[in-house]
């Protein structure tokens, strides 16, 4: 797993944009390495999370917005609670997730892009999380059909799964929607 | 006690029960429980993960509409959702930009006025603001029980400002006043993958084989949670670890809500206990 900036391009103004879109930075990082070690994903990840905080300070926009680490991350908190120069690296993780989704960067781990986009139609749709029809929904954009078949049908059994959405303002989560992606994307810009 | 409950969308689907016996155990102890009006989602990972404003305005709606019926606090369950709300808070309160863009996304201002709150700090050791040691009438004597309090009751603690980050006793102080003797063990707050359950599942089975692989080494009888996404991970994935692991976990998860109306004496039917797909029939009639 080594860095592979070397002869890679750099991206002037990536840092600034990824700054812009956490609201934090990841300047201070000293390279400790304790926000990989705590993180429950570890054994998943190709780029650490501090081999991700140097490389957007090296402004190496395609080495992490193509990567797999930013969409294996699964918010946990616990990078951010344990960095000794309290760098909020959760926070980072969000922003260069954020950057490969509003400028349309081919996903690592396309299914985790899917599924943020099946809850985003979910909620439009009825303000509130439908879960049966989030799961159709996922499968449909992933295509893996018959994933979690048996684990459904026991949840089905035990009435876990509701048939039926809840709606609450809907018109209003619509709009919601709207007017933050719209301001989002344009501060995904470069 | 009167106070306003956002139940989530996990409260009213997946984790019902949940819902069930926190409503239960309340209005045993008096406390009434008045939902917002028309509530929306708070957003979740897939708002905060493309989106600091998304992640924001979703949760700040909600809190407007507390704050408008008048509320100072809101009870919130729902790890995710309590995390969200105080994260949205604070966010806003230290981002003015952030907020005055929340404000215009959801058109209004919120005031900041309505404290957030988790079930286990309005119960807390059972002396607490709602107390509860009286109502216990059937300690459960002998049940060991792991506390799992998983990622985001605690983290990060300077948004959270709940127990201590790394080695929470909240819920073992609780489920210590229910007569149960909580376990030290060491994955309490390691994180069980959340939504990724969804797409890499195959990494949720090998985190929930840890977590329950340490609870059950240490002689733990129960998993006790305050999470709907930690439940439906440690109850669910329990077929999946068998079969990548050959192991045979068998290990009850409980809501610690349920713990607590087993401990009063409220009828199992009444705190959903049925829903789990792991058996707890025999946890039931060990307590009984």
């Amino acid at each position: 797993m080594g860095l592979q900036v070397a002869g890679r391009q750099a991206s002037p103004g990536f840092r600034d944009s990824v700054e812009r879109m956490a609201g934090s930075s990841p300047l201070a990082c000293f390279q400790c390495g304790k926000c990989g070690a705590g993180c429950p994903l570890k054994e998943n990840l190709d780029l650490t999370p501090s081999q991700i905080m140097h490389l957007v300070r090296l402004d190496q926009e395609e080495a992490v917005l193509g990567c797999k680490s930013i969409w294996l991350c699964a918010s946990c908190e616990t990078c951010t609670t344990r960095c000794p120069q309290d760098v909020d690296i959760a926070r980072v993780m969000d922003a260069c997730r954020g950057l490969a989704f509003h400028r349309g960067v081919k996903p690592g781990v396309p299914s985790v892009a899917s599924f943020y986009k099946a809850t985003y139609g979910n909620l439009k749709k009825f303000g509130r999380m439908f879960e049966a029809m989030l799961l159709a929904s996922l499968k449909m954009r992933t295509g893996e059909y018959t994933k979690d078949m048996e684990l459904g049908m026991d949840m089905l059994k035990k009435g876990k799964l509701s048939m039926l959405p809840s709606f609450a303002r809907v018109f209003q989560t619509r709009a919601i929607f709207k007017k933050a992606m719209k301001i989002e994307r344009e501060r995904a810009k470069k | 006690m009167r106070t306003s409950y956002f139940p989530g969308c996990s409260l009213h689907s997946t984790s019902g029960e949940y819902d069930k016996s926190f409503r239960a155990v309340s209005a045993l102890l008096d406390v009434d429980l008045v939902e917002p009006k028309k509530w929306i989602c708070c957003g979740t990972t897939p708002a905060h993960a493309t989106s600091r404003l998304l992640g924001a305005a979703l949760p700040l709606k909600n809190l407007s509409i507390v704050e408008e019926e008048g509320f100072k606090e809101v009870v919130v369950p729902c790890a995710a959702c309590f995390s969200r709300f105080k994260s949205a808070d604070h966010e806003a309160r230290h981002d003015p930009e952030l907020a005055n863009q929340v404000e215009e996304v959801i058109g209004s201002r919120y005031g900041h006025s309505v404290k957030v709150m988790h079930p286990l700090e309005i119960f807390g050791d059972g002396a607490g603001q709602v107390p509860f040691a009286h109502k216990v009438t059937r300690p459960l004597a002998g049940l060991k029980v792991a506390c799992y309090y998983g990622c985001l009751l605690t983290r990060p603690p300077k948004v959270m400002q709940f127990d201590n980050a790394e080695y929470p006793m909240s819920m073992d102080r609780l489920v210590a006043a229910l007569g149960a003797t909580p376990i030290d063990w060491a994955y309490k707050v390691e994180c069980c993958g959340a939504s990724l359950a969804l797409t890499i599942s195959d990494v949720v089975v090998g985190l929930v084989h840890k977590i329950i692989e340490d609870a059950r080494a240490r002689g733990a009888d129960a998993i006790a949670v305050a999470c709907p996404l930690c439940h439906v991970n440690l109850d669910s994935r329990q077929k999946d670890v068998e079969k990548k692991f050959g192991t045979k976990p068998d290990m009850p998860v409980l809501f610690f809500t349920q713990l607590m109306g087993l401990a009063m004496g409220i009828e199992p039917a009444a705190l959903g206990l049925a829903r789990h797909l792991v058996d707890v029939s025999r946890l039931i009639a060990t307590v009984a």
